[in-house]
């Protein structure tokens, strides 16, 4: 009885200092940190691996139970994707969209910022009202364009009322009437217009808080140097917002490719599929056919796109965040 | 007269000094302009909604869906887009405050030690946790669905349902197996925000903190929590506003008609023949009013999470 004793106290200062020197608030910091980054492992990490290897399993019926443990079926839903005519639609459709929407969002975007920048009188409530789509959500974007859109009642009106066809045809030119989304070469374009509605305040936001961070000394030098407005805005301040204009891009190209609400609220993939996107294609896919594994292939490549510009773009700025 | 008997250089200059005043009046007025349209272009669709949802009955036709109401407004199109969308509003505000509110929670405190208690490859833990911010959810949406499927607790924790209390219930098709969802998928969002808070705060206060005895929770406590209210009220307007406005989520996971949430509920409506335009209008527009009204009261706090998300905001 004696021996335990004498000899618990020593045992308990060693862990103590043990306790100490792997200093305890460190380790603490670990614990609390922990579950989030096993959240973060399993669910994202994890999910992405699961549905990598979902991609490659023998589809069966619909309504079986997807299992990992096989049979696999090699690239045999790769090559069904790749054989199916609506997966070339898609991708026309998401370079048709991507382009465009980065184009509109990126321009418009920069030009209002630089319109904003001129000491203008009410610019808190231009602001507001540029980036108050941003706070709608793409569902009720969707439902609000789907109307504005309309080929007879939608804009094809508003610039018959506003006289615009009147002019159009002083000039021997026929009557505003696009078809909109039901013509298959607008369709995309159509829904650019509405996505760009909704981000383009937010990409203004990105860019004048870009412009406003430039020193107003570099512009007094400039304009000291006799440099005009446009002289300013070229060669010093769109060099100087470069590094917004990457995030801007990174920010729009993701969501580009993840364009799945706005296309299921203005009406699907449209005729022909002229609408249809590898979101709400996969989406379709898997949870309305029941065709996991093709539908993971188009999971997969989504992942694998976005990995391709977000990577190299989070390992550059490795060292500012 | 003047200009006669003055020098001739000195008219010159005159002259000079009027066209630059002109072409600068010119000038202003092609920037207001510009603004001005772009302001109209942007609050277009607005309107239209607007006009349409408050006019009676008796007017709506698609045909003059431009035109305001000309016989007074009605207010009957927002009872009936109430009717259709009220359900959908309630599972939202279940799902969207207890979410928006844990993720913070948990944001705050990865986020502090993401900015204080950096340990070897922290750095690039953080980025690997970023690359949640960009990820198409298509990449985890089925096993996220599979997984929801498989963990289950008593039907009384998840669906309040007391018919069936003793019975076991699957996490998916359920309120919170949407909220559980969202909580990890803000993650990557809150801790960034909260991280580029905490970051500014000077280490030195810390280190004072420490000497007198503070640990890793006193800090937090005493010191981090205390001071993070505004990062608090980015984060939740941020996590609200996401959250509600989520339609992909919430339509794989939670797409009973009976607790759907709001953006579920508008597609419904949209996609149905018997519910009129102007309906839709209203309850398009009813289901926007609480991230608007964040919007517009706390534009400030709105815009600095705007800004946050743009990863080096």
């Amino acid at each position: 009885m004696a021996t335990p004793a004498l000899t618990r106290p020593p045992q308990r200062s060693a862990l103590t200092r043990a306790w100490r020197f792997v200093n305890r608030d460190r380790v603490l910091a670990l614990i609390v940190l922990s579950p989030s980054l096993l959240l973060v492992a399993i669910f994202i990490y994890g999910f992405i691996a699961w549905t990598s290897l979902v991609a490659f399993l023998e589809w069966n019926l619909p309504n079986t139970p997807v299992s990992i443990a096989g049979p696999y079926n090699g690239i045999d839903n790769w090559q069904w994707l790749f054989d199916l005519p609506r997966w070339y639609k898609d991708i026309r459709n998401m370079v048709i969209f991507t382009v465009l929407f980065l184009a509109e969002c990126m321009i418009m975007g920069f030009l209002i910022a630089a319109f904003l920048d001129q000491q203008v009188k009410g610019e808190g409530i231009f602001r507001t009202i540029y980036i108050m789509p941003f706070a709608i959500s793409a569902v009720v974007t969707g439902v609000v364009w789907q109307w504005m859109m309309h080929q007879t009642n939608g804009f094809n009106r508003l610039i018959d009322l506003l006289g615009f066809n009147h002019i159009l045809g002083l000039f021997g030119l026929g009557p505003f009437e696009w078809l909109w989304m039901s013509d298959q070469n607008i369709g995309m374009v159509a829904i650019s217009f509405a996505a760009s509605w909704q981000m383009v305040g937010y990409t203004m936001a990105l860019y004048f808080a870009g412009i406003r961070g430039i020193s107003q000394d570099l512009r007094e030098a400039a304009q000291i140097d006799g440099a005009g407005t446009v002289a300013l805005y070229m060669n010093i301040i769109i060099p100087l917002v470069r590094p917004v204009s990457l995030t801007a891009f990174i920010i729009l190209f993701g969501l580009s490719l993840r364009l799945f609400d706005l296309v299921a609220a203005i009406g699907g993939s449209g005729i022909n599929f002229s609408t249809d996107t590898f979101a709400y294609h996969m989406v379709q896919l898997a949870f309305q056919d029941l065709r996991f594994a093709r539908g993971a292939v188009i999971a997969v490549i989504m992942v694998l796109l976005s990995a391709i510009v977000v990577v190299p773009y989070l390992w550059s700025i490795r060292r500012e965040v | 007269m003047a200009t006669t008997t003055a020098p001739p250089e000195l008219a010159a200059a005159a002259g000079t000094i009027r066209t630059n005043r002109v072409a600068r009046v010119l000038r202003r007025a092609f920037v207001y302009v510009f603004l001005i349209v772009v302001a109209i272009l942007i609050f277009m669709p607005s309107y239209v909604v607007l006009v349409n949802a408050l006019k009676p009955f008796s007017e709506v036709h698609p045909t003059t869906m431009w035109q305001p109401p000309t016989s007074g407004i009605s207010l009957e199109s927002f009872q009936r887009g109430w009717l259709a969308v009220n359900n959908n509003m309630i599972a939202s505000a279940k799902v969207t405050i207890p979410a928006a509110i844990v993720s913070s929670l948990l944001g705050s405190i990865n986020g502090y030690v993401f900015a204080k208690w950096r340990f070897r490859y922290s750095n690039i833990i953080f980025l690997l946790v970023l690359f949640g911010l960009f990820l198409p959810y298509q990449g985890i949406l089925i096993p996220l669905v599979i997984t929801l499927t498989q963990i289950k607790a008593p039907c009384i924790l998840l669906t309040a349902d007391f018919d069936r209390a003793f019975e076991i219930c699957t996490f998916y098709g359920t309120i919170p197996g949407l909220v559980l969802t969202h909580t990890i998928f803000g993650i990557p969002i809150t801790a960034l925000i909260f991280r580029a808070y905490f970051v500014s705060v000077p280490t030195d206060l810390i280190e004072a903190a420490r000497v007198d005895g503070a640990g890793f929770f006193g800090v937090y406590r005493h010191i981090m929590f205390p001071i993070a209210a505004p990062a608090f009220a980015v984060v939740l307007i941020w996590q609200f506003t996401q959250i509600w406005n989520d339609y992909l989520l919430s339509l794989s996971i939670l797409n009973n008609p009976k607790d759907a949430p709001v953006m579920v509920g508008v597609v419904n409506t949209s996609n149905s023949y018997f519910i009129e335009y102007n309906v839709q209008f209203a309850a398009a527009l009813l289901v926007s009013i609480p991230t608007l009204l964040f919007y517009f009261l706390l534009g400030r706090l709105f815009m600095r999470g705007l800004l946050a998300g743009a990863v080096k905001g």
